[in-house]
């Protein structure tokens, strides 16, 4: 479905991503790690279409993915790759939850559309949300829109930005579960470990030298100590028993 | 070089930057200002673009409000309003030269107050710059369709909410850190 060769990015004359190459198969479910500022979102904005390889070339489902692309192409690219920001605020626009959803549904008929929106409002916990604007929401809150907002439109590929981020631990755990269920290829970032194997079977790891450090399954990864302490990953810190201290290393999020 | 010395310098080039500055301002022939601008745009043809860019609506603006205002007042001077245009078109440059071409922060050092006031400011603006790309993509990511005039408008209005809230919360968390490290208490 996905296809990256010798992917390079960057901003000015930072370096971004280098060198980066990995394929992503058809309802595959993959999680993207590392440590902030390793270029995980921008990656992520690459497979969405928003952001083009400067060297390197990008395959969705056999097409080049490029800057050229016709805009009919790249309206197609869109309906098919749902991707959701690290910070929910810069996605939500409209005056209501209801409308947030429905924006992106304009080729169904009215009728279609509301009982879509219901349904997705259900699915995601957001019913009683519906007449409320996004703006004034929770963060938590705000993640699930929009969430639900990409997810309305049925895409073949779900990008995630850190989701768990606004999130409390109920919501988290949710989101967890509901992944779990979908069909839909998805490509999670995080930088919570222990969250990881629940996330997908396979795991992508961007050193902090923006190169794909790891690719491969989630497990051989966390039993991997070297691996991790490259990718900084793990943190170690002292702890105190009463007289007695002693410190090792935490897969837990440090965040 | 040293750090020292290259601090001494960038902090004369400042200065000359200043200068220079309240020279052109000050200045009312516009064949100067048309030589110096044409200089500017021969030293570097992309930030003479950049420059242009950056000002044409403010020049735009008040070029349109002079030519109203001459509707019922009589004549137009063509030459103040071509010395008006030159004169923001070769500050903004030179204002664009010397950012990029200095260290502001080593420039400023000699004051913590003001070394602290333009991290704050220049940290302000990478944050803002970034939400604002941010919102722009998730626009396009989330747009299958030619967008109807009034998302246009809840789109914008989001946006400036955003950013409104965002500044408010800022700035009470700046002052409030501010007065933890003791800001407000100097005489």
């Amino acid at each position: 479905m996905i296809e990256l060769e010798h992917v390079a990015f960057s901003y000015a004359e930072h370096p971004v991503l280098q060198d980066l190459s990995f394929r992503l198969e058809e309802g595959e479910r993959a999680v993207l790690l590392g440590v902030n500022g390793c270029g995980k979102s921008t990656l992520l904005k690459i497979l969405a279409a928003l952001e083009f390889p400067v060297v390197g070339s990008y395959r969705y489902r056999g097409r080049e993915v490029t800057r050229k692309m016709q805009k009919e192409q790249e309206r197609a690219l869109r309906r098919e790759i749902g991707i959701l920001f690290q910070n929910p605020d810069t996605m939500l626009f409209n005056p209501s939850v209801y409308e947030e959803i429905a924006f992106g549904l304009q080729e169904i008929d009215a009728e279609a559309v509301d009982e879509r929106v219901r349904a997705i409002a259900e699915l995601f916990g957001i019913a009683h949300l519906l007449e409320r604007s996004p703006l004034k929401l929770s963060g938590g809150e705000k993640q699930r829109v929009a969430f639900a907002a990409i997810f309305a439109v049925g895409p073949r590929l779900l990008l995630l930005d850190e989701p768990m981020a606004n999130m409390d631990p109920r919501s988290s755990g949710w989101l967890v579960d509901f992944l779990q269920e979908q069909e839909a290829t998805t490509l999670v970032t995080t930088h919570n470990l222990s969250l990881a194997p629940e996330l997908g079977d396979r795991a992508l790891v961007l050193g902090e030298d923006h190169r794909l450090l790891y690719d491969g399954p989630v497990a051989e990864l966390l039993a991997d100590e070297r691996l991790l302490l490259e990718a900084n990953l793990l943190h170690r810190h002292r702890h105190r028993h009463g007289e007695v201290e002693h410190s090792h290393y935490h897969l837990h999020d440090w965040s | 070089m040293s750090l020292r010395t290259l601090s001494r310098l960038e902090r004369g080039f400042f200065l000359f930057y200043l200068l220079l500055a309240f020279a052109l301002v000050s200045l009312h022939d516009f064949r100067v200002l048309a030589f110096s601008a044409l200089l500017f745009l021969l030293v570097d043809p992309a930030l003479a673009k950049r420059a242009l860019l950056a000002e044409i609506f403010f020049t735009l603006g008040v070029t349109l409000a002079y030519l109203l205002r001459a509707l019922w007042m009589p004549p137009v001077d063509w030459g103040y309003l071509l010395t008006l245009n030159l004169r923001v078109f070769v500050v903004t440059f030179l204002t664009l030269y010397t950012v990029r071409s200095l260290n502001l922060s080593r420039v400023f050092a000699f004051s913590p107050t003001l070394q602290f006031l333009y991290t704050a400011a220049l940290s302000q603006i990478e944050s803002y710059r970034a939400s604002y790309r941010d919102f722009m993509l998730a626009l396009k990511s989330r747009t299958l369709k030619p967008m109807r005039e009034r998302k246009r408008y809840d789109f914008l209005r989001a946006m400036l909410h955003y950013f409104a809230v965002k500044s408010m919360h800022n700035a009470t968390e700046r002052t409030a850190a501010l007065k933890a490290r003791g800001f407000f208490d100097r005489a």
